[in-house]
Order: structure tokens, then C-alpha cells, then sequence
């Protein structure tokens, strides 16, 4: 017989358990194997002075841009890799955005000097990669969050080819004040607005693409041409549309019902007949029905 | 079988009745063809078919 006190025991464990599973912060994958706070703290302590806006404008050389960019790179990336295992929990997704890291993280190593700086950083770096096995057995699926994560890392290695770039470029052709409208960029484009404002842009510029051709293949003037006069006496008697010849007009019609493209398929045959665009499927026409 | 609007410009005025002929030999014909004058004394042809039909059988 269950006891009150086992009873409530069973419920304790179960609600922890629960509890546990669904803790908004690691939802469907463990915790990573370091501590991400603690690397982003370090890490702000280590790049605190050449992250500083300040501290550039009073050595503004080349390196010390560059220690800049890569310092900033590394805070963004760490606290946009952080953010992203709260919001989602799809393997590839967490994947794509640590190899960033890691690669931000080597850039960054290169770029600082102190030995210390560089321990840390390589420490991060492994601690990185190796959380990435941890995750494999613990990933599900939410549909929305995964498709914005997908463009925001799509849209962050665009923005981060810039920077990469700009890296190897003197401070004339790629100055401090260009690097840190391309770190705000590369920042934008780890946000869900950001991703929201490209998939927008993105089905705006296919809508505009799909109106076009629909227009283009929807609306032509009339133009009269040799291939037009040869199929009109092949459909028509005399070349005269209200005396139609039904077995080639059907003939015709079958040939269209062939053709790869649906949007040719659904052209009426005035179209055929009368569009200058259509040159060349009109001549097709006269060898493949064939028109004698 | 053709779907939605489809507009033919600079009909010649001896022309316009054999273009309309043509047009509804489709299968089903259009559901409405507007003829509309154009200041050049040509013709504008407006013929209008459902979205989204089934093919020609």
C-alpha cells in the first residue's frame, strides 16, 4: 500500500523531473560542458581594453584595429552561441553557429599578444567544439525558431566574409569606422529581426521575380509574322479563325500540352499565334506537329 | 488551358474579331473578353479565364 509520504515523494520526483526537462534555458539539450557566463566574463577582462572604442583612437593603428574586430567578434559570437542553445536546441543549427566561434575564437588568438589571453581563448575554444558532441543525443525540432536560426547563421557568415576581409586590408581601405558599422551589422544579422527582415526581403524580391513573369507571359502586343501565317492556315481555313479545323486544332493543342514549361502550357494559342516573343516556339511547332 | 488575365495590345482594328475568335477556342473559352480602344485607333484585348482550372482533358 502507497503511504502518503511515498506518494508525495513519487509526485516530488516527478514534478523535478519535469521541471527539469522543460527549463526554458537548455529545453531539449544538456547544459554545454563550460560555463558560458564565466568565458564571456574572462573573455570582456582579456578584451576590455581593445574592445574599447577609446583605446583605438589613442593608437589607431592597424593592429590594434584588428585586435578590435576580433575582440568584438568573439563577445558577439560567444553571447549570440549562448543565446541561440536558450531558443533552440537543433543540433546543426548550434553547430554552424560554434564552428563561427571557434573560427572567431583562432582569429582572436592571433591577434592578442599576452600568453594569458591566449590560454583562455584556446581553453574557450576547446571547451567549444567538445560541447558540440554533447548535444548530439539530446536535439528536437521546433519548426519557427530553427528557419529564423537557419537565416540568422546564413546571414551572419555573409556579414562575417566582410570583416574577415577587411582583416587583411590596410586602415585606408578599410577603416576603424567601416569595421564597426560591419560589427553592428554582423550583430543585426544574429537577431530574429534581423533574420525576420531578410526572409521578408527575400519572399518580397521572389514575389516581385514571380509578378514579373506572370506579366511578361500574361500581356504582349500583337505582331504578325511568317511562322504565325504558316500555323494560322494549318488551324484555320483560309487563315480565317471562325472556320477552324478541329483535328489540327487539336493536333496543336496536344503539341502545347507537351511543351516542359506550365506556364507554356497554359499560353491560349493567340498567344502562340501573335506574340513576337514567341518566335521561336512557333517554329518549334511548325517541326515537331509537324506543319507542312 | 490558360488561367487568370491575359492582355494582347496594338490589335489592328481589322484584326480584333479574329483575335477574339481565336481566344475562345480555348477549352473552356474565357469567362469574359473586354475589347477596349486605344488612342492609336489599335485594339486592347482583355480576356479573363479562372485561376487554377483543371487542364484540358
Amino acid at each position: 500500500m502507497i503511504t502518503k509520504t511515498s506518494l508525495f515523494a513519487v509526485l516530488f520526483v516527478i514534478g523535478s523531473a519535469a521541471a527539469g526537462c522543460k527549463g526554458p534555458r537548455f529545453a531539449g539539450a544538456p547544459p554545454p560542458a563550460y560555463d558560458v557566463d564565466k568565458d564571456i566574463k574572462e573573455l570582456e577582462g582579456v578584451f576590455g581594453q581593445s574592445t574599447s572604442i577609446t583605446n583605438f583612437y589613442s593608437n589607431p593603428t592597424e593592429a590594434e584595429r584588428n585586435k578590435f574586430i576580433t575582440g568584438r567578434l568573439v563577445l558577439i559570437n560567444l553571447n549570440y552561441y549562448k543565446w541561440l542553445r536558450n531558443v533552440t536546441a537543433d543540433k546543426q543549427l548550434l553547430d554552424s553557429a560554434s564552428d563561427i566561434l571557434v573560427l572567431s575564437l583562432n582569429l582572436a588568438g592571433a591577434a592578442v599578444g599576452s600568453t594569458e589571453a591566449k590560454t583562455i581563448l584556446a581553453a574557450v575554444s576547446a571547451g567549444v567544439a567538445g560541447s558540440k558532441t554533447v548535444v548530439d543525443k539530446y536535439y528536437f525540432y521546433e519548426k519557427t525558431v530553427p528557419a529564423l536560426a537557419a537565416t540568422m547563421n546564413a546571414q551572419r557568415k555573409q556579414a562575417l566574409i566582410t570583416l574577415i576581409k577587411g582583416l587583411d586590408m590596410d586602415q585606408q581601405h578599410y577603416s576603424f569606422e567601416q569595421a564597426l558599422a560591419d560589427l553592428n551589422d554582423y550583430y543585426q544579422a544574429g537577431t530574429f529581426q534581423g533574420a525576420i527582415n531578410t526572409i521578408q526581403a527575400d519572399a518580397g524580391a521572389k514575389e516581385k521575380a514571380a509578378a514579373s513573369t506572370i506579366n511578361f507571359l500574361r500581356t504582349w502586343a500583337y505582331s504578325e509574322d511568317d511562322s504565325g501565317i504558316v500555323i494560322s492556315k494549318f488551324l484555320f481555313q483560309d487563315g480565317d479563325p471562325t472556320k477552324p479545323i478541329d483535328g489540327n486544332i487539336k493536333a496543336f493543342k496536344d503539341w502545347r500540352a507537351k511543351l516542359a514549361d506550365p506556364r507554356l502550357r497554359d499560353s491560349p494559342i493567340e498567344k502562340f499565334l501573335h506574340d513576337p516573343s514567341f518566335k521561336d516556339l512557333r517554329e518549334q511547332a511548325i517541326r515537331e506537329i509537324p506543319i507542312k | 488551358m490558360p488561367h487568370g488575365i491575359y492582355t494582347e495590345t496594338d490589335i489592328p482594328p481589322d484584326k480584333v474579331d479574329a483575335v477574339i475568335a481565336i481566344l475562345k477556342l480555348e477549352d473552356p473559352p474565357p469567362t469574359s473578353v473586354q475589347k477596349i480602344k486605344q488612342p492609336n485607333g489599335n485594339y486592347t484585348v482583355i480576356a479573363t479565364w479562372p485561376e487554377g482550372s483543371q487542364p484540358d482533358s
